[in-house]
């Protein structure tokens, strides 16, 4: 049996998680779900994904916080993380200037082009085999 | 002093310039209220008054102020001061704080009053142009908040889209009931958003009726029930005997209650309580008219209560707007009320608006008044 790779998905919007999950587990990735950034973390740690989506709705503490600890963190600093957000390109600037912070591996804003996405979840993973 | 230096009809020309350079407007009045002497200031701004009666020149109108401080000085002999809006020569508004003094003359004779006023119109200027930055700021906050809210209904929708469209493609019908509720939930919220966004915006002034305040309370029961029983949540109105008609906005009170008692019900949703109630009340008191919406629910903890006016705040994650409350409080201040919460977390939260009859009369005459010969519907 083909070995499937694991995709995290946090997301703080529901439907936004339901949309990505049934995406992601259509094109054959097993599917873990957080609907926080204190559960993204655990099971970023606990279920070791290949890949993470992460929602950053406002460029406030949280989503921003999780970033940084998933970035810092002994088990988890290897996984790459693409960033999904409702805010404009202000965030990416802001993400990109921090310094604690270094450059998600994706970037995507509201709503995403599912096909891209997945482009970009491949081609990360691809890159991370080598 | 000999009697005609105290007599302000026979000053001679010391006190004249004295009067006439002071930088605020003097007025004398005598005992009918006629002005017999007013400075080079008033002049320049009211016009020419001699004899005539000082609510004429002042504001233009045919009787008393109410509240006049004149007349207050006429009574004890003290001084007394109130803000007041005048109209100047140019019909302009002239916005300002007078104070009454009282003028005796040599036998002690309490026989005429000096109205003393400062111009504050420019500050009252300030004051409105700060409160207009203050709205500007916050539509600029609204529409960033409002692109926010779209983008993640925009996803919602597309994954709804896609996830019914794979579910008639894999004939799953798990697939297809979850891809369709998730239209259903997202439709729902551009309606609410729009409709919220809408009323928020709308900065109009609210069309007072004569309605019946317990009869809009059991409007909002009748709306909610069912919504409130499918929960076991019960739904209580509570109108209090004295509860007289009210000029009020029919279809903002509406929205108010909507918005409060949804909240409410949200509240109880939240707590995993048995036991929850929503409670309407509407009472009279003093004076005010009193509508409260309580719960039993989840309450508010303190570092959140601090937010729950602002734009967009919610913690409903999508499920909210951020909108109810301030759009509720809008409608409440344009009727001349306002509205307060007392709540505890965990134990539920009272919701209360008042609204002084006082204030709605005024409004009711106000707007009655700008209708003339105009049917009460048309803008
Ligand atoms: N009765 C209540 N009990 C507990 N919390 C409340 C209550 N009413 C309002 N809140 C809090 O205030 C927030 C803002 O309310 P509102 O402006 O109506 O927006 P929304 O309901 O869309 O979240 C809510 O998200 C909730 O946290
Ligand atoms: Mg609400």
């Amino acid at each position: 049996m083909k070995y499937r790779k694991k995709i995290l998905v946090i997301d703080d919007e529901k439907d936004v998680l339901t949309y990505l999950s049934t995406f992601f587990a259509d094109n054959d990735f097993a599917v873990v779900c957080a609907e926080n950034g204190r559960e993204g973390l655990k099971r970023a740690i606990s279920d070791s994904p290949d890949v993470i989506t992460l929602d950053i709705s406002m460029p406030e503490e949280s989503g921003v916080k999780l970033l940084r600890e998933l970035q810092s963190g002994e088990s988890t600093r290897k996984i790459p993380v693409i960033v999904i957000t409702g805010v404009s390109s202000d965030l990416k600037r802001f993400l990109d200037n921090r310094n604690q912070i270094h450059s998600p591996e994706g970037y995507f804003e509201k709503p995403v082009d599912r096909d891209l996405l997945l482009t970009k979840v491949k081609e990360i993973l691809k890159a991370a085999k080598k | 002093m000999s009697e005609s230096s105290t007599n302000p009809e026979q000053w001679d020309d010391g006190y004249e310039i004295l009067f006439n350079s002071v930088p605020c407007y003097v007025t004398v009045i005598d005992r009918d209220f006629r002005i017999v002497r007013a400075n080079d200031a008033f002049h320049d701004s009211f016009g020419y008054a001699p004899n005539i009666h000082c609510y004429e020149v002042y504001k233009h109108r045919d009787t008393k102020c109410r509240g006049c401080p004149a007349e207050k000085t006429f009574g004890d002999s003290k001084i007394h001061r109130s803000n007041q809006v005048g109209v100047g020569k140019k019909g302009q508004k002239i916005y300002y704080t007078v104070r009454t003094s009282a003028l005796k003359d040599v036998r002690r004779n309490l026989t005429h009053v000096i109205e003393i006023s400062n111009d504050v119109t420019p500050l009252r200027k300030l004051e409105e142009r700060v409160r207009q930055a203050e709205r500007l700021g916050a539509v600029g906050q609204t529409v960033a908040g409002l692109a926010h809210s779209i983008k993640n209904i925009l996803m919602g929708l597309e994954g709804g889209k896609y996830i019914v469209s794979l579910g008639l493609e894999k004939n799953n019908k798990e697939m297809i009931n979850q891809g369709w509720e998730m239209l259903e939930r997202n439709f729902d919220k551009t309606t609410s958003l729009v409709k919220d966004f809408l009323s928020f915006s709308k900065g109009r002034l609210p069309r007072l009726e004569i309605v019946d305040p317990g009869k809009l309370v059991m409007e909002i029961v009748d709306l909610y029930k069912e919504v409130a029983s499918r929960s076991s949540i019960e739904l209580a109105p509570e109108i209090d005997d004295g509860v007289r008609s009210a000029p009020l906005d029919p279809s903002g009170i509406h929205t108010c209650l909507t918005n409060l008692v949804s909240n409410a019900l949200d509240a109880c949703l939240a707590s995993d309580k048995k036991g929850t109630k929503v409670t309407i009340r509407v009472k009279e008191k003093k004076g005010v008219l009193i509508f409260q919406v309580e719960d039993n629910g989840s309450g508010i903890d303190y570092e959140i209560k601090k937010k729950i006016f602002t734009t967009f705040f919610t913690t409903k994650g999508g499920g909210g707007t951020g909108l109810g409350l301030l759009t509720t409080r809008k409608i409440i201040e344009e009727h001349g009320g306002t509205i307060s919460v007392v709540s505890q977390s965990g134990k539920g939260a009272r919701f209360e608006m008042h609204f002084p009859r006082k204030r709605l009369l005024e409004l009711y005459r106000q707007s009655t008044r700008n209708s003339k010969g105009q049917p009460a519907n048309s803008k």
